[in-house]
């Protein structure tokens, strides 16, 4: 099996998020004494680049605990590390700064730009009630005539408000949801699991 | 006799050597090839525990389970065994491959008929053949499907807990169930956390279940799942399991002082404190946690908390110190290069878990000072706040940012579960805090009470 059919499986593992075969795929071309890097980390970069998009979800991190130290090292591997160090600590301008500099990195995978403004979205809506367009701006890396148009389908399709801030500028309210309208959590004192009252059944016939 | 002779024999006859080999029993059980296997099984177990296994035996106790496990996963077996001794089984192969990869990693001081040996039989204790049993008792036990049968009523199984008592025998099924742990287990000691609780998904814990008819099970099930959602960030869930872990030792723990588990379940009463700490320092829920445990936990750990969330060089220090204490023996699970000059690796595995640990607390570092603050006020504006933290408003709002992504985890279903024990939302530029408060709950109470 040549190292690029490897490299290719490996890929093709951690996209569809089987972290178990990533692993094992990662360790056979070890063992079978590939040549590991070079032509194997050219393929690398994209896969953990599809593992940044999947942001919320832990992926990335997860990929990290089963790369070696000494691959991490690895220069494309940092920029990666430092990129997810951005998104995990709110720094989006930094992000979107660093992603300008290594655009031969994050182009390699089409909607890559997409999923990490949705991410920036997930992070706002679970923080703002009402946001100031500037900050909206700064975290989706979207400004001017962009962003009205943004801003425009967003209002159509996904239940975004614009409003007028206090002299200000535009505020943008975002949907309602239980991290933002706390009043909206459902009690979890409410619930019963189905499964737990089948217990009952017996008895209530 | 499992649970209490073989243990009485070894300590009073062979303290310190090993039992007679099976070549000098087996004519007395007219060469019984299950009863030689199980004998050698527990003959190899013996040696790890009282003795040190030279390179061979390692490799031959492999060669048995391999033997052992093709019979019971290919041929009908007709016993039941208890199941104190299957979770032995399981639990030993995957401490002895644990065991095998530590070895094996120190090359440095290897011999060259040690080398010649590895070499030869670099098949043994390989990674894909321990997880490969482990995942092929679960498959031909079809333990799954009979788990979620029994949900709907059409089998038994827990009820029984995994004995038959209708002819059959509960050897396979057991160890398919016990070796779902096994897995859980295996995965964590590769670092791969989301896969090890996905081969747990199938046992529900919050319930009793076959894993808890054995203690060293149960500790075994809710130290791995507790540790493997602590580095998942689901902080919550692994507060609450170990919270109940804890106390179930500690109302228990009298009974088992003669066993010769007992002191390993004092080590894991230990190690989960020291996560149950690291949890409640990243995740102030303390409102999870019973008095009891609470109690122990700051007698043993109160001082060190309260280090912990200062965030400077000293926590950190702790941190390291309680996660090298109670983490998992971390194994590289890959043969050793012999070409290259022969070096130690055993502690690579460690290291990497750690630093990405580290890491992940570092990044937690500014969250304590907010959350300190929003325990104060109701609302706040930006500009206030940014002023009491002294950073300027761009970098406060990273922090509440970064505040809301690490409190807000991912769970097993994709669906997004707050660990905040204070929370808040921004209008404009105002933050309006939340505090959450904690959830009675009655339905669960009331639904035991009917059953009764």
């Amino acid at each position: 099996m040549s190292t690029q059919i490897v490299a290719r499986i490996l890929v093709k593992a951690c996209l569809s998020s089987s972290l178990y075969l990533f692993r094992i795929m990662y360790q056979l071309g070890s063992r079978l004494g590939y040549v590991v890097p070079n032509a194997f980390f050219s393929f690398f970069p994209p896969a953990f680049l599809q593992a940044l998009m999947a942001m919320p979800a832990p992926d990335f991190s997860l990929c990290l605990f089963l790369i070696p130290e000494r691959v991490q090292m690895e220069e494309q591997f940092k920029t990666l590390i430092v990129l997810s160090h951005y998104l995990e600590t709110g720094r989006f301008r930094q992000f979107w700064d660093e992603a300008a500099k290594n655009r031969h990195i994050v182009e390699a995978v089409p909607g890559f730009e997409q999923a990490i403004q949705t991410y920036a979205i997930h992070v706002l809506s679970l923080t703002y009630q009402k946001i100031p367009r500037p900050v909206l701006a700064e975290a989706i890396n979207i400004e001017g005539l962009s962003l009205d148009k943004f801003l425009e389908h967003q209002a159509a399709n996904s239940g975004w408000i614009l409003e007028k801030g206090h002299g200000r500028g535009q505020l943008i309210v975002l949907p309602r949801n239980e991290f933002n309208h706390p009043e909206l959590k459902k009690s979890a004192a409410d619930s019963v699991p189905l499964e737990h009252i089948t217990r009952i059944f017996p008895i209530l016939g | 006799m499992y649970e209490i002779s073989f243990q009485t024999l070894s300590d009073r006859l062979f303290k310190d050597t090993p039992w007679p080999s099976v070549d000098a029993v087996a004519h007395y059980v007219d060469n019984d090839q299950v009863f030689c296997l199980l004998y050698r099984e527990m003959w190899f177990r013996h040696l790890y525990a009282r003795l040190s296994p030279t390179l061979k035996q390692r490799i031959d106790s492999w060669d048995n389970y391999c033997s052992l496990f093709q019979v019971v996963l290919h041929r009908v077996v007709n016993m039941q065994l208890p199941n104190q001794w299957l979770w032995d089984m399981v639990d030993e192969f995957v401490y002895q491959f644990q065991s095998f990869c530590q070895y094996r990693a120190k090359m440095k001081n290897k011999t060259e008929q040690e080398i010649a040996l590895l070499r030869q039989f670099d098949q043994a204790w390989n990674v894909y053949g321990v997880l490969n049993y482990l995942q092929a008792f679960v498959e031909k036990s079809n333990i799954i499907q009979i788990l979620e049968q029994e949900k709907e009523g059409i089998e038994q199984f827990t009820a029984t807990d995994g004995y038959d008592y209708s002819g059959g025998s509960n050897v396979l099924k057991v160890l398919g169930y016990f070796s779902m742990v096994g897995l859980l287990r295996v995965h964590c000691l590769l670092g791969d956390y989301q896969t090890g609780l996905k081969c747990l998904l199938p046992i529900d814990i919050n319930q009793q279940g076959v894993y808890t008819s054995v203690i060293g099970s149960h500790i075994t099930t809710i130290y791995h799942y507790g540790f493997a959602s602590l580095m998942m960030r689901r902080y919550v869930k692994a507060i609450r399991e170990f919270n109940k872990m804890l106390l179930y030792i500690y109302k228990t723990k009298q009974y088992h002082q003669k066993s010769p588990q007992y002191e390993q379940i004092l080590k894991k009463n230990e190690q989960m404190y020291a996560l149950l700490a690291i949890c409640l320092s990243l995740c102030p829920q303390t409102k999870l946690v019973e008095e009891t445990v609470n109690s122990q936990l700051r007698e043993k750990y109160g001082e060190k908390m309260a280090r912990m969330q200062r965030y400077d060089d000293e926590a950190f220090a702790i941190y390291d110190e309680l996660f090298s204490y109670a983490c998992p023996k971390f194994i590289t699970p890959s043969a050793p290069s012999f070409e290259e000059p022969l070096v130690n690796y055993n502690q690579d595995a460690y290291r990497l878990q750690l630093k990405l640990f580290l890491y992940e607390v570092k990044q937690q570092q500014l969250l304590s000072g907010v959350r300190t603050f929003l325990k104060v006020y109701s609302t706040i504006s930006l500009g206030k706040l940014a002023n009491y933290m002294e950073v300027d408003e761009p970098t406060l709002r990273t922090i509440l940012f970064s505040y809301k992504h690490k409190t807000h985890a991912v769970d097993s279903d994709g669906k997004i579960i707050s660990n905040a024990d204070v929370d808040f939302y921004i209008d404009d530029d105002m933050i309006h805090v939340v505090e959450s408060k904690p959830v009675k709950r009655f339905g669960d109470y009331f639904l035991r009470q009917i059953v009764k």
